[in-house]
């Protein structure tokens, strides 16, 4: 089983749901371009008509390599092989291997990003078909990612605020290139803090641009009348680029394989993730238990009434920030790489500040992370396969409880209160 | 002497503006002005909070490279271009982060914070763990990071060229020397503008028109007029540069006459800012000129000097003789008259 998408960490899918598909039916054209779409994206060349073309090109030169080997194919176990390998590159065939030994890190993560829209495409395309034991798997597979990651069906609308991804990996690991190439004292294992600022304000601003999501909202400066609402503003949207940072670095450094993780070099690359992305949505939380979501964890409602304050309603809008992770998540990665002896949960790592890096004074992210969320009067949870952690940034009140929605990787959501 | 690294703590005029609504605070007390003081108290501290912590990571990731070193001092410099005897509030909040956050961050490391108040140096010791600085350089504490710093810009390679006596360079005022400091480079390095126009600052008060010697550092001389716009919040400080060694051009010596003439006639007060004196040849000619068009406010300042060579009568940052001689170097080169000398043939000018 390909150990890259373990999104789900269920090791029956996607391929065991791409099984069930009837592969010489299936035509790989007719999803060519939203694909590509995706991919352009993913390498951010979103923007313009020559990036889109080449994103085209590079699409159908892997179907057509598909093509062939399925004309080559004598079985239909070999053809499933030829299918998987479109989107897997640890069994790709050798014509294409040599494709992708000549391809850049970047273009390979969004290659990998690519695989998993697919899969997922998959999914809904098994579940259309109406194949039962496919889509018994799909639903299954689509409410572990739901219930883990909020990752919405729909990849990029951005027609509604609440079903948009952005990946991260390719963008920060192809800053870092360019960063580096410009300046020599670009450290060899830390993101520099331009590179996360550039990461989150992009997404925001493509959210911004379709009115979706607008970050003046929630830094409480909306139409700024005075240069108090700009200082608060301004300090506002320090803090929360801190947060954003202290999330991105250590899943870059640490839960993801990328050029600043010193782990991949002395470990298998099972134990990190391939996907990083981060994913925003507004959601509705009323005093009325029955009318909130499941996403919303456990202690948010002391939160919230602290949040409303004085509002007779009780309804209270939350914009939430995720990041997501396909690594070990914290507490396995530590016990791995960090030489850290029993199991710890999240809130003991904070304080103990224990850390996979042995340089003193490391281990103090955690707290960043928090003083940050406090300053905000924001609301944070920490999800990882062993607990969940929240953080309360009104009375600065934490809890983790030792169930878990998510089945690998490191969860991070910031809440804050739209005004 | 203590090993000192620097970190500049940039701020943005959104923060002066929290000091603003800080003072309108004090106001608030008198009942003058109804303003939410919590929230701007508030504000400031996560800003603080968000300029200290990024001190702090910036230190640790160095220290990570192999930058610096376990006991290195770190000295978090102020934003040079704000007066912050008008910002202590803030001040004193970027002091508790960094006490707190920073010296979790970089235990071993010493940390003080410099900043200036009116046109003079201040430092504090925020974090002493092993009582280093007290022990080795509490007496002209200011006067040792200044002398260290400048080394630093002086030593790298891009600024400094001699090749240990085997070759001569022609300097701008006509002599030889065993080595060639040129100035201008230092204006690519990290912090230099910072860095200059602090330790700068005594010199600074009052003055309106910056005029650098030469074209090579007209930059700085750019620099400094905006920073000191910003410092003494008023918009009037310009600045001119010569466009060759004006002792031996006409045409600059009457640029500089005309400028320190339009000075004088506004009020203002004049700075010549010259990159490095040796010779002393260039503040003489200033003064000439300076007498001649009675400008009565009006200095000189040399970034750096060789005081070997000759002692300067006009303001300077950092002598560099005892760094000089310390590489086996001894400046102005007695060269015989005639050239080159036929017993060294490996002997090489460069002009």
């Amino acid at each position: 089983m390909a150990p890259c998408i373990a999104l789900s960490g269920n090791p029956e899918a996607p391929e065991a749901i791409y099984a069930q598909i009837d592969p010489v039916n299936w035509d790989p054209f007719s999803r060519a371009n939203r694909i590509a779409s995706v991919h352009n994206y993913c390498v951010h060349q979103s923007t313009t008509d020559d990036g889109l073309r080449r994103s085209l090109d590079f699409m159908e030169r892997k179907v057509d390599l598909a093509r062939e080997q399925r004309i080559e194919a004598n079985d239909r176990l070999s053809n499933r092989e030829s299918k998987r390998s479109l989107f897997n590159y640890k069994y790709l065939p050798a014509p294409e291997k040599d494709l992708i030994a000549t391809m850049s890190r970047s273009t390979l993560h969004s290659h990998i990003s690519e695989y998993l829209i697919n899969c997922i495409q998959m999914s809904e395309l098994a579940l259309a078909r109406g194949h039962k034991r496919a889509a018994h798997r799909c639903q299954y597979y689509r409410k572990k990612l739901r219930e883990g990651s909020w990752i919405e069906d729909r990849f990029l609308e951005t027609k509604s605020e609440t079903t948009n991804t952005f990946f991260l990996m390719s963008s920060l690991e192809h800053g870092l290139v360019e960063l580096r190439s410009q300046s020599s004292s670009v450290p060899d294992w830390r993101l520099p803090k331009q590179l996360s600022t550039e990461a989150l304000s992009d997404a925001l601003r493509k959210l911004q641009s379709a009115s979706l999501f607008n970050f003046a909202d929630i830094i409480h400066s909306r139409g700024a009348k005075d240069q108090k609402d700009l200082v608060l503003g301004s300090a506002n949207r320090d803090a929360f680029f801190a947060v954003n940072h202290e999330i991105i670095e250590n899943s870059m450094s640490h839960g993801v394989v990328s050029a600043i993780n010193p782990h991949v070099a002395r470990s298998s690359l099972e134990d990190f993730g391939k996907v990083f992305f981060l994913q925003t949505s507004t959601e509705n939380y009323t005093v009325r238990k029955s009318s909130n979501s499941d996403y919303f964890p456990e202690g948010f409602a002391d939160y919230h009434r602290a949040s409303c304050g004085s509002k007779l309603t009780g309804k209270q809008k939350y914009r939430v920030v995720t990041y997501f992770d396909t690594g070990l998540g914290v507490q396995q990665h530590l016990k791995k790489f960090g030489d850290i002896p029993g199991d710890r949960s999240i809130s003991q790592i904070a304080k103990e500040r224990l850390s996979a890096r042995p340089i003193i004074g490391s281990g103090r992210g955690f707290e960043k992370m928090k003083m940050f969320t406090a300053g905000l009067r924001a609301f944070l949870t920490v999800a990882t396969p062993d607990s969940t952690y929240s953080f309360n940034g009104f009375d600065q009140s934490e809890s983790e409880t030792d169930s878990s929605k998510v089945i690998r990787g490191t969860v991070v959501s910031v809440f804050l209160p739209e005004k | 002497m203590n090993d000192f690294s620097f970190i500049d703590i940039s701020v943005n005029a959104n923060i002066l503006q929290a000091e603003r609504y800080s003072r309108r605070d004090v106001m608030s007390l008198f009942g003058l002005l109804k303003s939410n003081d919590k929230q701007l108290q508030h504000a400031r501290t996560l800003q603080a909070q968000s300029l200290a912590v990024d001190a702090a990571d910036f230190a640790l990731q160095s220290r990570e490279q192999g930058d610096i070193g376990q006991n290195t001092v770190l000295v978090f410099r102020l934003d040079a271009s704000i007066n912050w005897s008008a910002g202590a509030s803030f001040r004193q909040e970027i002091c508790n982060q960094l006490v707190s956050y920073g010296s979790e961050r970089n235990p071993s490391n010493p940390h003080i914070l410099l900043y200036s108040q009116d046109y003079s140096h201040f430092s504090e010791i925020l974090h002493d763990p092993n009582k280093q600085i007290v022990e080795s350089s509490s007496p002209n504490l200011i006067g040792k990071m200044k002398e260290s710093e400048m080394m630093r810009f002086i030593s790298n390679s891009k600024v400094l060229y001699e090749h240990g006596q085997t070759a001569f360079f022609h300097t701008p005022s006509a002599t030889f020397h065993d080595y060639f400091i040129r100035i201008g480079n230092t204006q690519s390095l990290p912090s230099f503008s910072q860095a200059s126009f602090f330790w700068s600052l005594p010199h600074l008060k009052g003055v309106t028109q910056f005029f650098a010697e030469n074209w090579s550092i007209s930059t700085t001389a750019a620099t400094f007029a905006k920073m000191q716009n910003a410092y003494s919040g008023r918009d009037v400080s310009e600045w001119a540069f010569a466009h060759s060694y004006f002792p031996f051009s006409p045409d600059d010596r009457a640029l500089l006459t005309e400028e320190l003439r339009k000075c004088a006639a506004k009020g203002g007060k004049f700075l010549l800012l010259n990159s490095f004196n040796s010779t002393g040849r260039l503040a003489e000619s200033f003064r000439e000129l300076n007498t001649a068009s009675d400008a009565e406010l009006s200095l000189m300042l040399s970034l750096f000097a060789d005081c070997s060579t000759t002692v300067p009568n006009h303001e300077y940052l950092f002598d560099i003789s005892g760094f000089i001689e310390k590489r086996g170097l001894s400046g102005e080169a007695a060269l015989p008259r005639g050239g080159r000398r036929k017993s060294d043939q490996s002997l090489r000018w460069i002009a």
